[in-house]
């Protein structure tokens, strides 16, 4: 890693001196679902918007086996890799959003899809990150792709922590009924005590039947950045040079992603713009 | 031209330019965005047929000096505004590349009154270029969707954007300004060669189709806390992390979005830094 040696430089390469190859993208994000309305978000929880229509690559597609999406895959950002041996920095993000709320931008590096709201057994996901795949910091989400029961539930995944070490269990967290049923919401597993991160999951299992199959899979997640939205029109600047986390790297391949922590039922339209850098 | 250090951009925007700006309120759909194109003062006109649009089009921010008279590159470098208003408020500056009107929203099938859209003259590759449905006379109040068949990036016509909503009283007014989302894989407009609705929205008003490029986001205008808030915002330091290249025929143009049916009046100015 080669981290840039002062604002100056910063200046420098985001103005395209030195091979900076600034890239400023923009994209535009409907709260539809090709031609339906998203569902109603869900005030203080998490939606996706990886299916949400978008100006850049239309919408993600619903995955089935594990896979990695990568930086061409249709559901993200689809910025550009570093060139020339260099690497890709994100140097600030923006957003004016139609409703309250909080945008998390991730780097999403493995989903599977087709897991059933009624199977009570383990059901595996499986696959091999290609990306941060020491697991520090990665994430488990469950996403519903289709309307899973109405009967409350929880679910636990199987995973394999930071060090390489298979086997552990994350805490149980509520799926099914109301608020964590529906399409595109996120549920966020919380991991075993002492564990850090996830380098792969083998399976996750609910507690009992919801009631309906439906369909939703699992992704593990890097989040990269927040950016808080005060009220409905509103928004942020998030300038990563003088606000936590400092500089994100962006992994070359990677699949930006955004997830939405909702204020209230109002699904969201945003306009997300952000500004990269090599070095 | 790249900018050298910190002290550059200092000198640069020193040595920079600064363009006014003043736009009366506008009513608004409240969480909806809506174009500031037909708003006074320097408003510009309804197109019909096709046109692209450039510096010299009226109703373009920064007309004096022009940046086709000026000799160097220039960055956009600092904001600043303020709305006169207690609602939330956000704003846009886009580079307008072209537009198109003459447009009913009693057709109920495709449409192609003065369309194709214009040729692009800026970002002729059509990547980040985006579409919008732009309403210069408010169409009918029953809710219906439109797609679009436009030329993507790669040049392959023929492609067929997402639906977006169209009518009811969210999506009918003058003013109104509607992002289309692509077909899957394209990041990208060339053209839009025409319009399909769902069905009437009863009654015909007029819109049309404008392709824009996005330069920046200006969040947070007036969040309830003042009638008068001003934000100054510099892409270089606490921004976006984006400080684009403002093209020397640009025709700028402000987009806002606000939680109340009024954007409020707006003032401020953009600074940019000559590199």
């Amino acid at each position: 890693m080669t981290e840039f040696a002062d604002l100056s430089e910063v200046i420098n390469r985001m103005t395209g001196g030195n091979s900076g190859n600034p890239e400023n993208l923009f994209v535009w994000i409907d709260n539809r679902v090709d031609s339906a309305a998203a569902n109603a978000t869900v005030a203080g929880r998490m939606s996706s918007l990886w299916q949400y229509n978008s100006s850049m690559g239309g919408s993600g597609a619903v995955p089935t086996a594990a896979a990695i999406p990568d930086n061409t895959t249709r559901g993200g950002l689809m910025q550009s890799n570093p060139s020339g041996g260099r690497e890709k920095w994100l140097l600030g993000n923006g957003v004016t959003c139609s409703a309250a709320g909080a945008v998390l931008l991730y780097d999403r590096l493995l989903h599977n899809g087709g897991l059933s709201g009624i199977v009570t057994t383990a059901q595996t996901v499986g696959g091999t990150l290609t990306r941060n795949t020491g697991g520090i910091g990665n994430q488990i989400w469950i996403e519903i792709y289709a309307l899973i029961g109405a009967t409350s539930r929880t679910i636990t995944a199987s995973y394999t922590n930071q060090d390489g070490v298979s086997g552990r269990t994350t805490k149980p967290a509520l799926i099914g009924a109301t608020g964590y049923r529906e399409a595109q919401r996120l549920i966020m597993l919380p991991l075993q005590d002492g564990d850090i991160g996830v380098q792969a999951i083998d399976s996750v299992t609910l507690s009992a039947s919801t009631g309906t199959a439906g369909n939703f899979g699992v992704v593990i997640a890097k989040p990269l950045g927040l950016g808080l939205i005060p009220g409905a029109g509103t928004g942020y600047w998030r300038d990563y040079l003088t606000g936590l986390p400092g500089l994100p790297k962006i992994d070359t391949n990677a699949c930006l992603a955004f997830a939405f922590m909702a204020n209230s039922t109002a699904a969201p339209q945003i306009m997300f713009a952000a500004g990269f850098a090599e070095r | 031209m790249a900018l050298a250090d910190y002290q550059a951009l200092k000198d640069a925007i020193e040595k920079g330019k600064q363009y006014l700006f003043t736009k009366n309120s506008q009513t608004a759909t409240s969480t909806k965005l809506t174009t500031l194109w037909l708003t006074t003062p320097d408003a510009g006109a309804i197109p019909s047929t096709p046109a692209a649009c450039n510096a010299d089009t009226v109703g373009a921010l920064f007309s004096e000096p022009k940046l086709t008279n000026l000799t160097k590159s220039y960055h956009l470098a600092q904001a600043e505004a303020g709305c006169f208003t207690t609602s939330n408020s956000s704003l846009w500056l886009i580079d307008r590349l072209c537009h198109q009107g003459g447009l009913s929203g009693t057709a109920t099938a495709t449409q192609t009154t003065n369309l194709p859209t214009a040729a692009l003259t800026r970002y002729t590759d059509g990547v980040g270029v985006m579409a919008a449905i732009e309403i210069y006379a408010a169409i009918g109040t029953l809710a219906q969707t439109a797609t679009v068949s436009y030329t993507n990036q790669a040049g392959v016509a023929g492609r067929t954007s997402k639906p977006v909503v169209i009518g009811a009283a969210s999506d009918n007014a003058l003013g109104r300004f509607i992002p289309i989302p692509l077909q899957d894989d394209d990041i990208g407009v060339r053209s839009v060669e025409s319009v399909t609705p769902s069905s009437s929205t009863a009654t015909a008003g007029n819109y049309g189709i404008t392709l824009f490029k996005p330069l920046m986001l200006l969040p947070n205008l007036a969040v309830g806390i003042h009638a008068i808030q001003q934000r100054c915002m510099n892409p270089f330091l606490g921004g976006f992390g984006g400080s684009p290249v403002i093209d020397d025929a640009a025709c700028l143009q402000l987009l806002a979005v606000a939680n109340t049916s009024s954007i409020g009046i707006v003032h401020g100015a953009f600074h940019l830094a000559e590199a």
